[in-house]
């Protein structure tokens, strides 16, 4: 495999991350347009571990996941009782509150950035991304998985058989904070410096876009959406200067001819049940 | 189903790009890379600079190329973010095998596409970039065809002390770009002081963040600081919205800056607002010598064909750094002796750096080589805007 | 300098106040955000600037940029909005997000990515009012600003069209039957949203002079803010709103740092959001959740 191939598959991972983190917070029919706000913690803390305090990359990306999370368990509490819009507004003011925070906050250089960081390696994002699909396959046929489709279709009547609403939703952000923490680590390690802009609300947009484009109903859809749209970007370098321009047309015309995202369930089991003729 | 249809669609659409074709190993040219940006905040830059090196590629070709040899440059887009850069100098490095990369722009994508270079081993000529710093933090292989910021603001602060004689200096400083930044709270402040002139908001420098679309509060501050002269630690189109909205507020004193100013065509689009805003760079379209004129006229005639526009008709000196940059690699090849084709590659661009390494002098239109951290040597001019023009001061 | 500052505050509101109001419109009667709303903006704004390049007075130059955002913000409701009416209600505003990005690169295209200026603005004259600098081109720009903020106001609250609105707001199916056209509603939505957005554009690119494709992206960032701390859905708080953050970013900047300005602006953002949703000026008639 090419060097190049390597480099975007590895942001594809990273991408497929992204996309889990806002998958698993709709999943419990909330949403959240802050996750670059966890991307940055993720990166900056296991930056800040394994550049100013030597730490070996896997240790620092866990450890810089988990306090992410913890944040994320912590924004998930406040946000609890926002919805549509607010939740929206609440959460994409609460990614820029931390971009801001990083521009001022000189320990990880503030808004200089920060040199020094490498060592992810596409096995080392292909690792990841296996473990956390296998985790979220895991959640979505477990009890935990049945708790937030019925919090999804319908909070009251969760509530009504006996479904903790408000742990399983703060219990969504946090695994959704985890997620985009460590795909922070991995992006800022295989970026090799980082710095806060490059945590601006289109960070999150894209991530919870590529949900909706690849279909919320389940997390291959997150799967999917990530993988197409950050190919895409690259696929379109003939286009010269015209690039993005056809990416973002290209996202539009999508979105109007699959309003509800490539793959939903019953198409997965159609599929399944095919297969296996 | 239609659905099934559209993912048999889109598997087959993933097929046909994992399996990009493999460059052909190419044995019949010198192959070297180009990576700016074209898309985002930096496009027309970019433009300007592609065309500053395709003018360089032309003339080599025209004259039989290097020993018989045709020179390809191979084009690939840095979309002005990291990310998206990272991608590019792999492609080039990678899949296009090429022999160097001349590029990036930003400061802030070289700190991303330099790292990268030391462990691909491969040679980046960076055109734009002058944050302090970024070439020394990336040895061996990042070089940068550009000056730091230093060197220019000792000669700026010179001739504002000859011209204007101020006693009391204030700053403004964008908190935000790395490079404007450091202008405005390291530089500036020790080459003032050096040259005897009183910084008085040294602590608490009048700040603002690239890009702000408003500068009154900064200049109603400054007003009230009453200095003589007015330091900026700001990017071109910036500096502009300054020194403009501090003529509408009645202030008459002199602003100066360093390189960043003389870009985004201040002088014609400030009119008389901007009269006697004193700067240094180290090209400009001003200069009379006879390899800048020759330059100016084969860019001119490019930018017809080549991303024509209103923002790439006319070069600045970033097209000459990347150039010059061009040239450098073609003696790099001559001097080492270098092959054409693709085999042998990481020898080949070891060569290329050992070249860079030592080239102490080089005789390009703006150009001197590269010092011991690998950013560039350069002569400084200093101009004063006069007549809706960046006028030379002698 | 402090009454200076507030002066320069005002003027930067009233901006912020225009950009607020047209996604308060949309978000008010129709209940969608509309992401691409800053770069609406800020493709007015590079409108205003090729009619001035070519020669148009002010005047003209407002009508270019309005009647380029208006049509622009019918296509953003005919792209993004109309074909996902029966989808997610995440989707429409994710699609506004990519219709922005083609916005951003499309005039990148049109009018390059260095900063585009507008011409001929040295022709104005200062007025010194207790202390505070005025200049005539100011001056404009707040009675314009105001204006179009009062006719909105009036339209919305004293005329059939604008009760037409508000009936839509609070129940489209209800006005429906009521027999107000409220496809025609929501068209009329966009199309002023768009104006005020053009104006807005216009007037910024006057008053500080240069424009980037990526202008519109914290502009409408900071439409946002305002209109949430205006009170979601509040047209006369969206006004204030605007003017308050248009307050606070020059008091920073004059008495902080400015790299402090977004941790502020960001923090009072969600602050008021987690702490106080329904804004300083609750949505009165409310529809809203």
């Amino acid at each position: 495999m090419s060097m190049y191939m390597e480099g975007i598959l590895t942001q594809m991972g990273v991408n497929i991350l992204m996309a889990y983190s806002a998958y698993i917070i709709l999943a419990t029919g909330q949403l959240s347009l802050g996750n670059a706000g966890f991307m940055a913690i993720g990166a900056f803390c296991s930056g800040y571990f394994t550049v100013r305090l030597g730490m070996p990359l896997p240790i620092a990306l866990i450890i810089a996941a988990f306090t992410s999370s913890a944040v994320g368990i912590a924004l998930g509490i406040p946000v609890l009782r926002l919805h549509g819009f607010f939740l929206v507004l609440g959460t994409l003011g609460f990614g820029e509150t931390v971009r801001a925070f990083f521009i001022n906050f000189e320990p990880t250089g503030g808004a200089y950035g920060m040199r020094g960081l490498f060592g992810t390696t596409f096995e080392m994002v292909l690792i990841t991304v296996f473990v956390v699909t296998v985790g979220l396959w895991g959640i979505e046929k477990s009890r935990i998985g049945r708790a937030f489709d019925a919090i999804a279709s319908d909070e009251y009547a969760a509530q009504g058989i006996g479904i903790n609403i408000r742990a399983i939703k703060v219990m969504a952000f946090g695994i959704g904070a985890f997620i985009a923490g460590l795909a922070g680590g991995l992006s800022a390690h295989h970026l090799l410096y980082i710095e806060p802009g490059n945590f601006s609300f289109l960070v999150s947009a894209m991530a919870v876009l590529f949900v909706i484009l690849g279909g919320m109903q389940t997390f291959w859809g997150a799967m999917l959406g990530a993988i197409i749209f950050s190919l895409l970007p690259e696929m379109l370098r003939f286009m010269d200067e015209w690039r993005l321009s056809v990416y973002g047309a290209a996202l539009i015309i999508l979105m109007i001819l699959r309003p509800n995202g490539l793959l939903s369930r019953i198409f997965l089991r159609g599929l399944v049940v095919r297969l296996k003729r | 189903m239609s659905q099934f249809k559209s993912l048999y669609f889109l598997l087959l659409f993933m097929t046909v790009i994992l399996i990009f074709p493999e460059t052909v190993n190419a044995q019949d040219t010198h192959r070297i890379g180009l990576c700016v940006p074209i898309t985002g905040s930096g496009a027309d830059a970019g433009k300007r600079e592609v065309i500053g090196a395709q003018v360089a590629v032309n003339e080599i070709n025209a004259k039989g190329g290097i020993g018989g040899t045709k020179l390809e440059m191979i084009f690939a887009d840095s979309g002005s973010k990291p990310h998206d850069a990272v991608n590019a100098v792999r492609k080039l490095a990678g899949d296009d095998k090429v022999l160097a990369i001349v590029g990036p722009h930003y400061s802030g994508v070289a700190e991303s596409t330099f790292p990268l270079g030391n462990r691909i081993g491969i040679v980046q000529v960076a055109v734009a970039s002058s944050k302090p710093g970024v070439a020394a933090a990336n040895r061996p292989f990042a070089f940068r065809n550009t000056l730091t910021e230093d060197k220019i603001a000792v000669a700026v602060a010179k001739a504002v002390k000859k011209r204007h004689n101020p006693k009391r200096i204030a700053l403004v400083v964008d908190i935000k770009d790395a490079v404007a930044r450091a202008i405005g709270t390291k530089v500036f402040p020790g080459v003032l002081k050096k040259e005897g002139l009183t910084v008085i908001n040294e602590k608490k420098p009048v700040t603002f963040q690239t890009g702000d679309a408003q500068f009154t509060a900064q200049i109603t501050k400054l007003k009230a600081l009453n200095p003589d002269a007015i330091g900026l630690g700001a990017l071109g189109p910036d500096a502009l919205n300054i020194i403009t909205e501090a003529r509408r507020q009645g202030m008459k004193q002199p602003f100066f800056g360093t390189a960043p100013l003389i870009e985004g065509n201040m002088p014609e689009k400030g009119g008389n607002a901007v009269v006697g805003t004193i700067a240094g760079s180290i090209w400009s379209s001003q200069l009379k010598d006879a390899r800048s004129v020759s330059f100016i006229k084969s860019y001119k005639k490019l930018a017809k064909t080549l991303h024509p526009g209103k923002f790439t008709a006319k070069p600045d000196y970033y097209p000459v750094n990347s150039y010059d940059a061009v040239y450098m690699i073609v003696d790099a090849i001559k001097s080492k002796g270098i092959k054409p084709g693709t085999s042998d590659l990481a020898k080949k661009r070891i060569a290329v750096k050992d070249h860079f390494a030592a080239m102490s002098s080089f005789n390009g239109i703006a150009s001197d080589g590269f010092n011991k951290v690998g950013d560039g040597k350069k002569n400084v001019h200093v101009f004063e805007i006069k007549d809706q023009a960046w006028k030379l001061i002698e | 300098m402090l009454a200076q500052q507030l002066a320069n505050g005002l003027l930067l509101g009233s901006t912020y106040a225009l950009i607020a109001l047209g996604l308060t419109l949309v978000l008010g009667v129709f209940d969608k955000l509309n992401i691409a709303h800053g770069d609406v903006f800020m493709f007015g704004a590079f409108a205003g600037v090729a009619a001035a390049s070519f020669g148009a007075p002010l005047i003209l130059a407002v009508i270019a940029g309005l009647v380029t955002s208006a049509a622009i913000n019918v296509l953003v409701e005919r792209t993004c909005f109309y074909p996902l009416r029966n989808a997610h209600f995440l989707a429409p505003m994710l699609s506004t997000i990519a219709f922005g990005i083609l916005l951003q690169n499309v005039a990148t295209q049109i009018w390059g990515s260095d900063p585009s200026r507008y011409p001929n603005i040295e022709a104005v004259s200062q007025y010194e009012v207790g202390g505070i600098l005025l200049s005539s081109i100011h001056v404009i720009i707040l009675v314009i600003s105001f204006s179009v903020m009062l006719s909105v106001d009036i339209v919305i609250y004293r005329t059939k069209l604008g009760r037409a609105l508000r009936a839509t707001a609070i129940d489209p199916e209800v006005a429906g039957l009521l027999g107000v056209n409220t496809k025609n509603v929501v068209l009329v939505t966009f199309l002023v949203a768009g104006a005020l957005a053009g104006i807005a554009g216009v007037l910024t690119a006057v008053v500080y002079s240069q424009i980037t494709p990526l202008i519109g992206i914290r502009l409408g960032l900071i439409g946002m803010v305002a209109m949430v701390i205006g009170g979601l859905g509040n047209l006369r708080g969206a006004m204030i709103g605007g003017i308050l953050i248009g307050l606070v970013e020059v008091l920073n900047d004059a008495y902080l740092d400015a790299s402090y300005r977004d941790l502020i602006v960001f923090s009072l953002f969600f602050g008021f959001i987690v702490l106080k949703p329904a804004g300083l000026f609750p949505q009165p008639s409310g529809n809203r959740s």
